[in-house]
């Protein structure tokens, strides 16, 4: 799937293991000490699907894969694009894009896996920006056309490099209506 | 069982015989139900078998091939995870096993085949 061949696959796998092991400090981490003068952060994957960019709460994410094999299954929606087998774990994948009237990605750069609770899915994305830090004051109710169309879209940062759409992992992975309305 | 592209399974004593089709036979085609893909599969009619339910007498199956009958262990099948249910899986879509590195789908056929009947 990934159109960069195997040196490709390789350097994907390499900065995929260096963004996971990040994920993994962060996550050890956690809520340390504030200073009281600090005002509160928040930390967040950022991802682009197409010209969708998206925020993930850092929490929310538990790994970031290299594109693998997709089983489509029968009789599911169209966001629901197959199941991979993720360490033994038959894992759902779902499309971002099904949800947003954007193309699909047909060949995504990173599988990112979230995590609510014990509920796992993966989401293809077409790049994995990075990690930002991001004062809790800056978090603004999402766009109107956003917050009407997806539910899981609970937020926006407004960027430097644009507008990013922060994605609730939570009502994505429990709630079958994603869409609002 | 072989549905098309699919390899599935099924609980034994839900099925009350697999045998030979006939010609006034009606069944739901498995491998067509399950189908993901325009191009239908080749298959050999020669191992088209009929599966029969136990419980309900008024459907039947249609499989391209019996394989056979397997135990699993509980630890080598997954339920259907909250999320593919959640997002609109199937009632009949109970799980998944892997045999040989193949996602095999498990299925209950009684629950499938209340669904077709109801048009579900």
């Amino acid at each position: 799937m990934d159109p960069t061949g195997p040196a490709g696959d390789e350097e994907a796998k390499s900065s995929a293991m260096g963004l996971n092991e990040a994920l993994a400090v962060k996550r050890a981490l956690g809520d340390q000490a504030i200073a009281d003068d600090v005002e509160p952060e928040a930390e967040f994957l950022c991802v682009r699907l197409r010209d969708r960019r998206y925020a993930i709460p850092i929490g929310q994410v538990a790994e970031v894969l290299s594109p693998t094999t997709v089983t489509r299954v029968p009789h599911m929606p169209s966001h629901v694009r197959g199941v991979f087998n993720r360490h033994g774990k038959i894992t759902a994948v779902l499309d971002l894009a099904a949800f947003s009237a954007i193309e699909t990605e047909e060949s995504p750069k990173r599988l990112v896996v979230l995590q609510h609770d014990q509920l796992e899915a993966a989401v293809p994305v077409s790049e994995v920006i990075g990690l930002v830090q991001v004062r809790l004051s800056q978090i603004e109710p999402p766009l109107a056309h956003l917050s009407g169309e997806l539910a899981f879209v609970t937020g926006q940062i407004d960027g430097d490099d644009g507008i990013l759409s922060v994605l609730d992992a939570r009502i994505l992975l429990e709630n079958s209506r994603v869409r609002r309305g | 069982m072989r549905c098309g592209t699919w390899t599935v399974g099924v609980d034994a004593l839900s099925v009350r015989a697999i045998r030979p089709p006939r010609a006034s036979d009606t069944p739901i085609d498995l491998g067509q139900l399950l189908r993901v893909d325009e191009a239908a599969p080749e298959m050999d009619a020669a191992k088209r078998r009929i599966v029969e339910l136990g419980i309900d007498k008024s459907v039947t199956f249609g499989i391209d091939g019996a394989l056979g009958t397997r135990a699993l262990g509980l630890a080598e099948v997954q339920p259907l995870s909250r999320v593919l249910q959640s997002h609109g899986a199937p009632p009949w879509w109970i799980g998944t096993t892997q045999i040989d590195g193949e996602l095999v789908l498990l299925l209950d056929l009684s629950v499938l085949a209340s669904s077709q009947k109801s048009g579900a």
